[in-house]
């Protein structure tokens, strides 16, 4: 009896440690550019090196035009060269300003989600005629089983690319004035996709205050871990990402939609004058090798010792510019973090691919890869 | 205990809570553009070019064009009217050019009844002439189907069918035997179209960014029916013509020429052409006029200083249409640069601290490149002087301009007396606006050389003043402000205001100051009261707003001047001019006296303002009674865990009580004969100084704004909008921020507590607030004075008072409550 009982309490822990062992996650990556790199074998292979399996892909943004007095899609996205990204699984991803649902009447709603799902469906429908196009080209020889055999790969691709893309997902910084619109776009955008799995972004601000800012009506949410701090204050250290300030934000119920992570492998500099925000910078130039006259003055801000025109900024003597970029061991610790506090989170994503990114996070993204 | 000082906590957060809205009444939450920024007293449309507008150095740089000449179009009708010999009226082929749509125009033609247009000029002309109605009909189809640059919602599949049919009956009829005129038009409209269906048939790149190859039809085409004519339709269809070529600097060679030949293509080719490309264009061969065009572009697209580029423009072409423009931005930059930091206090507007308690190195605060910039800056002023003053030297057509331009740079270089001496040179103008340049640099010279606080001097200022309104200058507050309604130049009125209370300011009458401050009434990076305007909440009728230049600038001296002012009998023209619409209130006027003598130290004068003044003010005023307590003031409530003060509470919200309190502790400290009392008095009024300083809870003793207006705590950061005593930080930094006051009183206390334990436990743990305070406010303040704080958070201040409190008090009642009660204290004994 006391054999047959204890037999059963190891077999139970075998079954509970099982159950309780985590889910991998799948890596993915975002897409936020207006066109896509040549070279496919190039990208496909740091695609691959990088362990990348999934991208999210900015279609278009949709912002208010006053002109008009209604939402215009802007900066749409060009398809050539898109095979290596969409390659595998992918997300359209349409990003939505929030002073698009400040402006935007109850009409113009529900036609914003109707004219997306066609824009986006006419996008996606390029795409796979790419990726789909090397099988048009293919005669048929006469010779049974070679068509057999080309028949046969068309349809595994085909069977393939019938679910490359079954999620669609909105970016939008909602705030509480316009929270009522947006759930209201979200839920007919969502009807107008049947069978599709609708994602939205999720900010660390809404996702710690989910009772006032809402949940938003969608199938899943992607936790936007960056953007954390107050950019326009002096005395921040790094308004992208920061350990403490992701820890106090994910000091939180539990969030009432399944979740994937977002990280940021992205920087930009913050230029202040006397104490005084004046813009961000993304083409970041203090750094070896330029030519623009600086000195560091702390451990990420640099001071501008002439005056100098870059684009389209004066910058004059006396400026100062902070340096945010994500620190590599700050990512990793934020995984561990991430995998505390929300162990069943989907997709693990950084945000965003671009060659300089890549090349920097390079070994971290790959050791976040492989431990998570 | 415990429970008292979470309560106290708890109150105080709901406290800032709840008024985080009334004060977000007070304070700059407002987004400023450079509308509200930019200093300008050098009229950015002198130089008479309507077309350009999109570029000037102004807040609307391309945005609408104010004055909407519509130049292009009006040209192209006026070359229809003379194809149809004065047949048909300008006006009526504008209304059938511009005014039909392409639908209605199409639909009128199919059935054949146009309606309210059968009376038009123009339609009657082209229903006798054919070939002309021909062209217009398939002119409004292509109309019907074209799309702009930026693509909206509908996906142009379909239009890219009709673009190629439209293109090849544009074509065979360019081939036809068609007047020159037609022909031309039917060539634009092929070439716009063959732009279009490249556009659209390349969806996967933008080949206006990222040109394949050369556009070969369309290039033959124009080539072969437009280089060389003078029709507008050529300059307009130039654009297409430039991105035709797959070459850059070629494409950019004729994206300039576009730029330079017509109005209503020069936004599209800003937008597109980056100034490095136009640099890079092979100028050899190439004529002045287009050589000193892709300069001026270039110019134009720098916000730094564009000097160099502006000789390359004068050098290639002296009379270039492009100079007066570039002169007139080079000069509202300077402005912006120099006045705007110097007159309003935007930018960098931080003058040299006088304290230095953290900052060792003077020359790395921020306060020594806004100096040393502002020196730069009127260096370069002087530099395009120069360059100016040769130009005048030459036979230039513009030389009255650049004169003017040239008094105006003296004037920013504060070079009167030059300024005054070329100003004598320049003629009276027709010109209106000419003329009002002249008028507006005639008021600065006078405002700049005569002694303004002589009743002669007003005299000749009030006839200067009536000269600009007779010239069309208005005081924008008497305007209903409608966004482009006007032309902005007619407002520098106020600017010459602010200019004049300057001046005033620095030969000392506070008065005049305050009253042309006042009529100004222009945006500074202060708080002003102003933005209350700006918020839909219930102000206090701009109680503020009435007192805040005196507030910031005034001595209580001043205040008796300008009450005794308000009092005179009769007042000059120029008086009358800036007296402020609505009466001040004297009794403000004597809470701000009062409030002023506080800050300076002395509680008994202010004690006896205060009394001239009724009980029930500060009851029914403003926002006093939020945030004057009903508490005695000697009381510091649930700060320390032990009651402090005495009991007479407050009946109603009172400067005058509390004044009254600490005037009388004062005195008994200077008759107190013994150390218990004289412990006991100083600490009373430690807490009392305490209570008014920024951390108290009668804060509102030594300043009327504070919490969201104040620029270390504003979210944003944003440093206007600000209640803080900028620019006396250094004047009342130490007593209100630093807790200076407070500090040095319990200092006091402490020589006379002796064996008296509990008191100098009470002490050592005011002081440890006071330092914590104090070193809060100077961290705060550092990233705005020596330079933005990117080392992390420094660890939390551990005060000496604190260790020598644990140390030697530990066991007194008020330290043990402390300890169990107080965060702080608990926080450091945990960690022992």
């Amino acid at each position: 009896m006391f054999y047959r009982t204890f037999l059963f309490l190891v077999f139970l822990c075998a079954l509970l440690s099982c159950n309780s062992r985590q889910m991998p996650h799948q890596h993915s990556f975002y897409y936020w550019k207006t066109t896509f790199p040549a070279g496919d074998s190039e990208n496909i292979d740091k695609i691959e090196k990088s362990g990348v399996e999934h991208f999210y892909i900015r279609y278009m943004d949709v912002d208010w035009n006053d002109a008009l007095v209604m939402p215009v899609p802007c900066g749409q996205l060009q398809t050539t060269n898109c095979i290596p990204f969409t390659r595998d699984t992918y997300t359209p991803v349409v990003y939505i300003t929030n002073r698009t649902f400040e402006h935007i009447t109850d009409n113009w709603i529900d036609s914003l989600a109707l004219r997306l799902t066609q824009s986006i469906s006419s996008i996606t429908a390029d795409i796979e005629r790419k990726a789909t196009v090397q099988f048009d080209s293919v005669p048929t020889t006469g010779r049974q089983a070679e068509d057999a055999f080309w028949d046969s790969l068309k349809s595994t691709a085909m069977a393939k690319r019938a679910i490359a893309c079954t999620e669609l997902q909105i970016d939008c910084d909602w705030t509480n004035s316009t929270k009522e619109k947006y759930f209201r776009f979200l839920r007919k955008f969502k009807s107008l996709n049947p069978g599709k799995t609708i994602s939205a972004t999720v900010r660390m601000y809404p996702y710690k205050y989910s009772q006032k800012m809402g949940i938003p009506p969608v199938d899943r949410g992607m936790l936007m871990c960056y953007n954390l701090g107050k950019i326009k204050s002096p005395g921040t250290t790094n308004s992208i990402f920061d350990l403490d300030e992701l820890r106090n934000y994910l000091d939180a119920e539990k969030y009432p939609l399944p979740l994937d992570i977002a990280l940021p492998v992205f920087g930009w500099q913050v230029w202040f004058r006397g104490g005084k925000y004046k813009g961000i910078v993304h083409n970041i130039f203090v750094t070896a090798g330029t030519t623009v006259a600086y000195k560091k003055t702390g451990d990420n801000s640099y001071r501008i010792l002439k005056d100098t025109v870059i684009g389209s900024n004066y910058y004059r003597e006396g400026d100062e510019l902070r340096l945010e970029i994500p620190g590599e061991q700050d990512l990793q610790q934020a995984v561990s973090i991430i995998d505390r506090k929300i162990p069943d989170y989907g997709r693990l994503t950084f945000f965003d691919w671009n060659t300089t990114s890549v090349t920097k996070y390079e070994k971290t993204i790959q050791a976040i890869f492989n431990k998570h | 205990m415990k429970k008292r000082f979470r309560q106290y906590l708890i109150s105080i957060s709901i406290l800032v809570l709840v008024g985080y809205p009334r004060t977000a009444a007070w304070s700059c939450v407002w987004d400023l553009g450079l509308d509200g920024t930019m200093f300008r007293l050098f009229q950015s449309s002198l130089h008479g070019k309507p077309d350009l507008e999109s570029f000037y150095y102004t807040e609307h740089f391309m945005g609408y064009s104010q004055d909407t000449t519509d130049e292009d179009n009006h040209i192209n009708c006026k070359e229809w009217q003379r194809f149809t010999k004065g047949k048909a009226t300008e006006q009526d082929i504008y209304k059938i050019q511009y005014d039909v749509s392409a639908s209605d125009f199409i639909f009128a033609y199919n059935t054949n009844s146009w309606g309210k247009l059968e009376d038009n000029t123009f339609i009657k002309w082209l229903r006798k002439n054919r070939n002309a109605m021909d062209y217009f009909v398939f002119a409004k189809q292509v109309e019907g189907t074209q799309y702009e640059f930026t693509p909206n919602w509908d996906v142009p599949v379909k239009a890219r069918r009709t673009y190629d049919s439209l293109v090849n009956i544009g074509l065979d009829k360019c081939a036809s035997r068609l007047p020159e005129f037609l022909i031309e038009r039917y060539a634009f409209q092929s070439v716009k179209m063959m732009f279009y269906k490249e556009y659209y048939s390349h969806r996967d790149t933008d080949i206006s960014a990222n040109p394949i190859a050369d556009n070969k039809p369309l290039i033959k085409c124009y080539e072969t029916y437009l280089k060389g004519s003078k029709s507008i339709v050529a300059d307009w269809g130039m654009l297409f013509y430039s991105f035709a070529f797959a070459d850059r600097t070629k494409r950019a060679l004729y994206l300039i020429k576009t730029f330079d030949r017509c109005e209503s293509k020069k936004k599209v080719v800003y937008n597109h052409l980056l100034a490095s490309t136009a640099a890079d264009i092979p100028t050899a061969g190439l004529s002045d006029k287009t050589v000193a065009a892709i300069k001026a572009f270039q110019a134009i697209k720098t916000e730094g200083r564009a000097l160099p580029l502006i000789k390359d423009v004068y050098y290639a072409d002296p009379e270039s249409h492009y100079m007066k423009l570039l002169v007139c931005r080079e000069i509202n930059k300077i402005e912006d640069w120099v006045l705007s930091p110097e007159v309003l206090g935007f930018t960098s507007g931080m003058e040299r601290s006088e304290y230095e308690q953290q900052n060792q190195n003077s020359d790395t605060t921020y306060a020594y490149y806004a100096l040393h910039n502002l020196e730069k800056d009127k260096a370069y002023a002087g530099e395009l002087r120069r360059l100016l003053m040769e130009v005048v030297n030459s036979n230039v057509s513009y030389k009255n301009f650049l004169k003017l331009a040239i008094v105006h740079l003296y004037h920013i270089e504060g070079n009167y007396l030059s300024a005054g001496g070329e100003l004598a040179t320049i003629p009276h103008f027709n010109n209106p606006k000419m003329e009002m340049q002249r008028l507006i640099e005639q008021t600065m010279s006078l405002i700049g050389t005569q002694d303004i606080t002589s009743p002669l001097v007003q005299l000749a200022l009030e006839k200067q003043f009536a000269q600009l309104e007779k010239a069309g200058l208005v005081d924008r507050n008497n305007v209903k402000h409608e966004w482009y309604e006007n032309e902005p130049s007619r407002y520098m009125l106020n600017e010459l205001y602010m200019v004049l209370s300057k001046q005033y300011m620095a030969k000392g009458d506070m008065v005049r100051a305050a009253l042309c401050y006042k009529k100004a009434n222009l945006q500074v990076n202060e708080y002003t009261g102003k933005s209350m305007k700006f918020i839909s909440v219930d102000d206090s009728d701009g109680y503020y707003e009435n007192i805040d230049f005196f507030d910031k600038y005034a001595t209580p001296r001043d205040v008796d001047k300008l009450l005794d002012f308000l009092s005179k009998k009769d007042y000059s023209k120029f008086e009358k001019r800036i007296m402020p619409p609505v009466a001040l209130n004297k009794n403000a006027l004597l809470d701000l006296k009062g409030t002023l003598l506080v800050r300076q130290g002395k509680f008994e004068e202010a004690l006896d303002v205060f009394k001239q003044m009724p009980n029930d003010f500060w009851q029914n005023t403003y926002y006093f009674k939020y945030y004057l307590r009903k508490s005695n003031i000697t009381s510091v409530g649930t700060l320390l865990p032990v009651k402090t003060g005495n009991n007479k509470n407050y009946s109603i919200p009172s400067k005058k009580a509390i004044m009254a309190d600490i005037v009388q502790l004062r005195q008994q400290l200077k008759t107190a004969t013994n150390a218990a009392d004289k412990a006991r008095i100083c600490f009373m009024l430690g807490n009392s100084y305490f209570n008014i300083s920024y951390y108290g809870k009668d804060w509102m003793v030594y300043s009327y704004g504070q919490s969201m207006s104040e620029q270390s705590l504003y979210p944003g950061g944003e440093y206007y909008g600000s209640f803080s005593f900028y620019p006396d930080i250094a004047k009342h930094n130490n007593a209100y921020y630093l807790c200076g006051w407070a500090r040095d009183m319990y200092m006091q206390a402490l020589v006379y507590t002796g064996k008296n334990k509990e008191l100098t436990a009470q002490c050592l743990l005011m002081l440890t607030l006071c330092d914590k305070n104090a070193v809060t406010s100077i961290r705060e303040q550092k990233p705005y004075l020596t330079g933005i704080n990117t080392n992390g958070d420094k660890p939390p201040y551990l005060s000496p008072f604190m260790k020598k409190a644990y140390k030697e008090f530990a066991k007194t009642t008020v330290f043990e409550r402390a300890a169990s009660e107080c965060p702080d204290v608990r926080e450091y004994v945990d960690k022992l």
